[in-house]
């Protein structure tokens, strides 16, 4: 060892205490420093917390998960969709440990009404996250948690359960998969009944749950009894246009909607199906031409011989061998006679009626689901268009607007775009006038009569004043040109009280193919079943001793000798 | 440095005095903020515990409300499944064969309803119906003859310690034979409608 590197470490320079205690001293300030900013920093964190940041978020206790709806209730208050809470079984198959096929299994017993294949499939995918079921029981979701797999993953959901099932499916509606609305009023209303603001407040349906019952059981039955391809049928209050009940038949399960829209079952046949609605139209021509003054008397004779123009005749099926008064013609159901008034009337004011009718226009009301009706083009709209449409043909309206206009025509004259959401106690609607009270008054008249001795005689409920008009036509073949004589659509519209009108009703069965194909003997039975049925629930009660005011009719038609009872 | 601890002992005099004083303030108001602080920060702490467990509770108690309301409503909506219209049609279609009520089954006013009474067409002028106090049912021969009729050659039941024929007061046989056919011809009803018919009859007033 050489004696520098002996002596090195005991060499002192003058002054290095002194800097090794400045050096520490400084050190020491430093973290003093640093210390003492950290804590103010904490101070000020802790001072804007307590003063700017209010309340901590996660006071509220956690509730609604996303995809929650308001309920949708009837005009009782009779709950017709709510929400629960349901949750959505995920794997990452990555993140699974232990046994997949032991899993599957576990899961697999958990979820019975599941396939074990799509399970399985879920499970063994080779993906990040897939579904393996949606909207599961909060039971199953437990059984599930308390299986402590990692690679499953449970989102919570809201589940839409129609306690109804599928009482009014297309009025009411469906939700898809992710929770939206996807028909009926859940998707015309899906801003309002997914608003959180208003989850608590249900959405109020002018729908009578039980008129909706009565009218779908009727309209079933007759379907099933002439083994009809569809039906329809809509219940009106004609004074506020409420739809109490719109039924389409074939329905479908609500909870389960399945399929694609596309399908017969999902078709809105009230307001998106057009049809040739037939002689139900004569009653408006009848009333267009009283009103417009082109027939000033009731008394007006109408000969029936048939008509030619252009490349058509118009005849009536059962002619008369008389000329017919004005209630005659629509008693009998004359094709000649209405088309006689409605070549006097011409285009334009025959137009005119039906754009104020609505019929010009997609059908009315909130649904989203609403039909375009089919009418000649203007520049087409000449003579012989003027003459069928006056009895209802080269005219396709839904069963809807049919119902709208019918309530124009028996309530005074008014007409009140339809709603389908309840009208408050005594709120006065917006109406349009159409037709005058007078004729109003008579057309109720005729329709009653035109049920009393006309073709609508098994509609008659007894007791409650029916009025009202069958319509038989042919459909048209599809994909060409013309009419099937074989295939008919039946309708029959009407209202009752007829002394006092209060609802319409209008019942449609499409292409009834057992026994009789005409209105008289398929649509209105149903009307009247629908009407002894509903009535007492609407707090109308039969009168045998009332009549709707007919003098203006009398000795202007032949009254039925014998009532044939159906 | 040096020029310091050289001076400091000049000054230390008064020092040491003043400073036994300040020292004994300083450990007193030390003493005095570790105490208030100490105090106020268990007030504090303790108003803060207190605050917090209230607040847990109510939000335990939201929780547990949130949790009823939705088993309330699964619970009504379980409910409405089982009593869903369509369901109700199928039962009736099925078992109950309710119809709807007709127009004749309705009544409007008291004047129907009192047309319900109308007598049948074809009946006998009604006459005034008289409740009798009377039971008018056939009497069973077996109950009323062992009573009032002595049998002489009838076998005697054993165990039969009385009989009206043996009671200790003789029945006069003629009395007996007179209400026994009274009793079993029942003709005492008839009798008594016809007097009370007759009585109906005499007053003024009925024809």
């Amino acid at each position: 060892m050489s004696p520098a590197a002996l002596a090195r470490p005991s060499i002192r320079l003058p002054g290095h205490r002194q800097m090794a205690l400045g050096i520490a001293r400084q050190r020491l300030a430093i973290g003093i420093l640093l210390f003492g900013a950290f804590t103010i920093l904490l101070g000020l964190r802790l001072g804007e917390l307590a003063l700017f940041d209010g309340a901590p978020r996660h006071a509220g206790v956690a509730v609604a998960s996303p995809h929650m709806r308001a309920d949708i209730v009837d005009r009782n208050g009779l709950t017709l969709a709510s929400s629960f809470e349901a949750y959505a079984l995920a794997a990452r198959p990555r993140d699974i440990v232990g046994d997949r096929e032991a899993l599957v299994q576990k899961l697999a017993l958990i979820l019975p009404e599941r396939d074990i294949a799509a399970i399985r499939a879920a499970v063994f995918h080779d993906g990040k996250f897939r579904y393996v079921t949606r909207r599961i029981l909060p039971e199953q979701a437990e059984a599930i948690r308390r299986l402590g797999e990692p690679g499953l993953t449970l989102e919570r959901e809201a589940e839409r359960l129609y306690p109804h099932v599928g009482l009014a499916a297309h009025m009411v509606g469906y939700t898809g998969i992710d929770g939206r609305g996807e028909g009926g009023m859940e998707r015309a209303f899906e801003e309002r009944l997914t608003d959180p603001a208003r989850l608590s407040e249900p959405l109020v349906l002018s729908m009578d749950a039980r008129v909706q019952q009565a009218l779908e059981s009727e309209l079933q039955s007759q379907m099933t009894l002439s083994e009809a391809e569809g039906a329809a049928g809509v219940v009106l209050d004609v004074h506020t246009g409420e739809i109490l009940a719109l039924a389409s038949l074939p329905a479908f399960n609500s909870n389960s909607p399945g399929g694609l829209t596309g399908m017969p079952s999902h078709m809105n046949r009230a307001t998106l199906g057009v049809y040739e609605l037939g002689s139900t139209f004569k009653a408006f021509t009848i009333a267009m031409a009283l009103d417009s003054g082109v027939v000033k008397s009731l008394d007006e004779r109408f000969p029936t011989n048939p008509i030619h123009v252009s490349r058509f005749r118009i005849s009536d099926i059962h002619p008369k061998p008389y000329p017919l008064s004005v209630p005659e013609v629509l008693i009998h159901s004359s094709n000649v006679g209405t088309a006689r008034m409605a070549e006097r009337m011409g285009a334009a004011v025959q137009k005119d009626f039906l754009k104020k009718l609505g019929f010009l226009d997609r059908a009315p009301g909130e649904l989203l689901e609403r039909g375009r009706t089919l009418y000649p083009a203007e520049d087409n709209w000449g003579q012989s268009a003027v003459l069928t449409v006056g009895f209802g043909h080269g005219i396709a309206v839904t069963p809807l607007h049919l119902a709208s206009a019918y309530a124009t025509l028996v309530n005074g004259g008014v007409r009140h775009e339809p709603t389908y959401l309840k009208v408050p106690e005594g709120a006065k609607r917006q109406a349009t006038r159409v037709f005058s009270e007078k004729t109003s008054r008579l057309l109720n008249g005729m329709l009653r009569l035109a049920v009393m001795d006309g073709t609508g005689r098994r509609a008659d409920a007894e007791g409650y004043r029916v009025g009202g008009k069958t319509g038989t036509a042919e459909k048209v073949l599809a994909g060409a040109r013309g009419y099937d004589r074989r295939r008919n659509i039946t309708t029959f519209a009407g209202a009752f009280p007829m002394d006092d009108p209060r609802y319409v009703v209008v019942t449609m069965v499409d292409d009834p193919s057992k026994g009789s194909r005409m209105a008289g003997t398929v649509a209105a039975p149903v009307f009247k079943n629908v009407v002894n049925r509903i009535a007492p629930v609407l707090g109308v009660a039969p009168d045998m001793a009332r009549e709707p005011d007919t003098h203006a009719m009398d000795g202007l038609y032949t009254p039925r000798k014998k009532p044939v009872q159906p | 440095m040096a020029r310091m601890m050289l001076k400091s002992p000049g000054n230390a005099a008064w020092m040491r005095d003043g400073s036994v004083r300040s020292g004994r303030r300083g450990w007193a108001s030390a003493a005095f903020l570790i105490a208030g602080t100490l105090a106020v920060a268990l007030t504090s702490y303790s108003l803060s515990l207190k605050v917090s467990s209230e607040r847990r509770e109510t939000d335990r108690i939201a929780r547990q409300n949130r949790a009823l309301e939705s088993e309330l409503k699964a619970m009504d909506a379980e409910l409405r499944v089982r009593m869903r219209l369509p369901q109700l049609q199928r039962w009736n279609d099925t078992i109950l064969g309710m119809v709807p009520i007709s127009a004749s089954q309705y009544l409007a006013n008291p004047v129907h309803l009192a047309n319900y009474g109308k007598p049948l067409p074809g009946d006998a002028p009604a006459l005034p119906s008289v409740q009798l106090a009377v039971r008018d049912v056939p009497i069973a021969p077996s109950l009323a003859k062992p009573l009032l009729v002595s049998a002489p050659g009838a076998p005697m039941e054993k165990g039969a310690t009385t009989r009206p024929s043996q009671a200790s007061l003789p029945i006069d046989p003629v009395l007996a034979s007179a209400m026994s056919q009274a009793v079993s011809s029942q003709t005492a009803p008839d009798d008594l409608l016809r007097q009370v018919e007759m009585t109906f009859q005499g007053q003024p007033g009925n024809p």
